[in-house]
């Protein structure tokens, strides 16, 4: 076996070439229709993924990297992490059903913590957060046994990766970006938003877990993982804005009975989501949708009992709620207040995370500006073609108007809303994913006001990743990228943790300066990344001066990373002297001067 | 009528303490022998009426327990805190105590912290001893009690005893119009001045 000629590469078609030959155009139109991939989502998960046929990679020694791979696999060390998986694996399949007894359950439940405990141990660098979970537990359910690990290791390093450093910093970016493809489909929606809160953080749950924490089936979220794991990574960013943009009737509604808190909670939860195909399987089949421990019951919506609320977090919007006449509160009941309903209980939101947001450095440029390779560029420009879609509006099923007794559970806000007359929207997945595709096409994510490369570094996935296999970072160097985390995501601009006058004031200058960016910048046509000569005119003057100091300076320091660091500190210091984002200097500006600085 | 009094709380501590339960139990007085993990945070409110005829309304974020997820924002603002450990998992106490100690540099001078041992149907399998913590709790000033949300036992007491300590001198109204923490509570997030710093660049958006 360590005869190459038996085995000549060249003679023989690489599995990297299979993939590079998936259509991946076809398998995204097939994504969209109702069912998803269906039979084929095994197999083409497996491609998508670009993992090893097994049968090649068990049985080929001569690759050193792979002997290095089969070593690093036989560390037996336990990861820093390992008992928090356990403490989330132990907690795992409540809401996905796969079983009907305790012991079958523990069992499948080992078997996730092994399979993620595999992960860690053969890629230490690499962190846990809590949710992955959720999301190797769909590869779990869906793939055969010989593929989960390569599948969840390639999922993890070249997919999930920016969300598996030291901190939610890259997953707060994206929250950033889902904001900016808002402001673009639906300004005022957007705007009315801002009294809940500037940040769409009810959207990190989905955009951390791939919707896998908060779909309530497992056929939907199978679903859009067809659409997420087809589509460059950005995807989920998308299809996240499309799902708020389906609540915009509710929300207004919670907005004029100054409701505004509850906003936050009803965002954090999906609509009814509803997949239907063959007839047969729809969003609730009975063997998918049916809580473990009340798996006889029939479906979702006659499922529930007092103890029923294993699927709490599930957020289940097809489940419904018969617990209404909660006795317990003690207070006056005559109140309307929507506290006093039982399903407030239910609402996860989200979390973000201020802590650390003015510890990164911003010394973007020590490391190896080529990861922005023109092949990312090509690759996210692809999704960038105009759409032919004219209309921005949402095809929405026939809107249903739930019966007391079917009223959803995961929205305190549901309360109020419903006693109001509002209708929960009723959505065909397939609508939805068309309509976060439309968002694609339409606020391309290189350009502004998205804006990408304004906000993830060169090290994100959302930078790295490419359908083809070949250009993707290595195993090992994508492991390695998550120990770089001022490359993940770009320093958002400067926080101010104390809201003083003064930081408003430089708050307001940014945003002064950004517009002014953003103005001259729409005067001109979108250009390719790397443009040289031309960006650095449409930037004002100190930003400007503050990007060749920083190309400068980076540059100088490129060799050495741990000087570097201190470099980006420095920056740091200069920009908030300066008083401008660098973020605002936006990636083309960056990578241009970069360029320029390598002349 | 009544008056309402309307406060933020944040439900902090180790991963799988018990927190999500706590407030299952507290808001729906239900318990779930399977809950899934808390990702980033839920929030959810209850209200409790006092003897005195007054009430008090909840908003309630539970944190989930990672670390990676610890976020200031959550607390912040909190006019009251409830730090629960297992007291079957002595790690666990060790962990409250470094929230505490968090709350007590972090957290707003004022705020009301209630140190919560869950899981008491599990006596069995005691390993932080009532003295123990409640000594600490005697020492760092902190309501404690035992709770049990699976049986119920102490919930609704340590939740009614936080709003029966909470300060009700100002009336209702000046609590939800005035200041930051009030305004915070109000909206039932408190996220806004990260956001005011970050949120403001699609605003120019023209698309």
């Amino acid at each position: 076996m360590h005869d190459n000629e038996k085995r000549p590469i060249d003679a023989t078609p690489s599995p990297a070439t299979d993939c590079v030959q998936l259509e991946w155009d076809e398998i995204r139109q097939l994504s969209l229709r109702p069912g998803g991939l269906r039979d084929r989502r095994a197999e083409l998960w497996t491609k998508l993924l670009h993992v090893e046929p097994p049968n090649i990679s068990s049985s080929s020694e001569p690759d050193s990297t792979s002997a290095l791979d089969g070593e690093k696999s036989r560390v037996v060390e336990p990861h820093p992490d390992e008992r928090q998986v356990r403490l989330d694996t132990d907690r795992s399949f409540v809401l996905y059903p796969v079983v009907g007894d305790l012991s079958e359950r523990e069992s499948k439940q080992n078997e996730l913590n092994d399979l993620i405990v595999e992960v860690f141990r053969k890629r230490r660098e690499l962190s846990y957060f809590q949710g992955y979970h959720d999301i190797i537990s769909v590869l779990f359910l869906t793939l055969p046994k010989e593929v989960q690990f390569p599948a969840a290791e390639k999922l993890s390093l070249h997919r999930l990766r920016d969300s598996m450093g030291s901190s939610l910093e890259p997953v707060i970016g994206l929250l950033r970006i889902v904001k900016r493809v808002l402001d673009c489909a639906d300004p005022e929606y957007s705007a009315s938003l801002n009294h809940t809160g500037k940040m769409p953080y009810y959207a990190l749950s989905n955009l951390l877990t791939l919707f896998s924490h908060d779909m309530p089936t497992l056929p939907l979220v199978q679903h859009v993982f067809d659409y997420l794991l087809c589509r460059h990574p950005i995807a989920v960013v998308y299809l996240a804005a499309a799902v708020l943009l389906s609540r915009k009737a509710e929300v207004q509604r919670l907005q004029e009975e100054d409701e505004d808190g509850m906003v936050h909670s009803l965002l954090s939860s999906l609509p009814d989501i509803y997949d239907d195909y063959d007839d047969e399987e729809t969003s609730i089949p009975s063997e998918a949708a049916v809580v473990v421990h009340e798996a006889s019951s029939p479906s979702v919506l006659e499922e529930s009992s007092p103890s029923s609320g294993a699927s709490e977090e599930a957020l289940s919007p097809n489940s419904s709620n018969d617990n209404y006449d909660n006795d317990f509160l003690s207070a006056d009941e005559s109140e309307t207040d929507i506290s006093s309903h039982p399903d407030d209980a239910t609402l996860v939101d989200e979390s973000s995370h201020t802590s650390e947001l003015d510890t990164p450095s911003p010394s973007m440029l020590e490391d190896d500006p080529t990861l922005v390779s023109e092949e990312t560029t090509k690759t996210l420009q692809h999704l960038q073609e105009p759409s032919t879609a004219p209309s921005g509006s949402f095809h929405i099923a026939p809107e249903t108007t739930y019966p007391p007794e079917f009223s959803p559970r995961d929205e305190a806000t549901s309360a109020p809303a419903q006693e109001a007359g509002v209708r929960r929207p009723r959505i065909h997945i397939s609508a939805l994913l068309e309509q976060a595709d439309e968002l694609l096409a339409r606020y391309p994510p290189l350009d502004p006001p998205v804006s990408l490369e304004a906000v993830m570094g060169p090290n994100s996935v959302m930078r790295t990743w490419s359908e083809d296999p070949a250009l993707l970072p290595s195993d090992d160097a994508a492991e390695r990228m998550v120990a770089s985390p001022h490359l993940v995501v770009l320093p958002p601009p400067l926080e101010d943790e104390e809201d003083s006058e003064a930081e408003k004031d430089e708050q307001e200058e940014r945003e002064k300066v950004e517009r002014e960016r953003r103005h001259r910048r729409r005067l001109r046509k979108p250009m390719r990344i790397g443009s040289v000569v031309v960006e650095p005119k449409v930037v004002v003057g100190a930003a400007l001066v503050l990007g060749v100091a920083m190309a400068v300076y980076g540059w100088q320091v490129t060799p050495q990373r741990h000087h570097s660091h201190t470099a980006g500190r420095e920056l740091l210091r200069m920009c908030k002297y300066l008083g401008v984002s660098v973020a605002a200097l936006g990636g083309r500006l960056r990578d241009g001067l970069v360029e320029m600085a390598n002349v | 009528m009544s008056k309402q009094f309307q406060f933020k709380l944040v439900l902090l501590g180790e991963s799988a303490v018990g927190k999500s339960s706590l407030v299952l139990r507290f808001v729906k007085d239900q318990f779930d022998d399977y809950r899934e993990s808390t990702i980033g945070a839920a929030f959810l409110t209850q209200t409790v009426s006092l003897e005195d005829g007054t009430s008090v309304k909840f908003e309630i974020w539970d944190t989930a327990g990672q670390e990676r997820y610890k976020a200031p924002m959550y607390y912040r603002n909190a006019n009251c805190a409830v730090v629960v450990y297992d007291i079957t998992q002595s790690a666990s106490l060790e962990k409250a105590r470094s929230w505490i100690r968090e709350l007590q540099r972090q957290a707003d001078p004022s705020i009301i912290i209630a140190l919560c041992g869950n899981k008491s149907d599990l006596s069995a399998r005691r390993q932080v001893s009532q003295e123990e913590a409640k000594k600490y709790a005697e020492e760092e000033g902190l309501m404690w009690g035992e709770t049990s949300a699976k049986s119920g036992e102490g919930v609704q007491d340590i939740f009614t005893d936080i709003a029966k300590k909470l300060p009700k001198s100002a009336p209702p109204s000046a609590r939800t119009a005035g200041g930051r923490t009030a305004t915070g509570a109000r909206q039932g997030v408190d996220l806004n001045k990260q956001a005011n710093a970050t949120g403001g660049q699609g605003e120019q958006c023209n698309c």
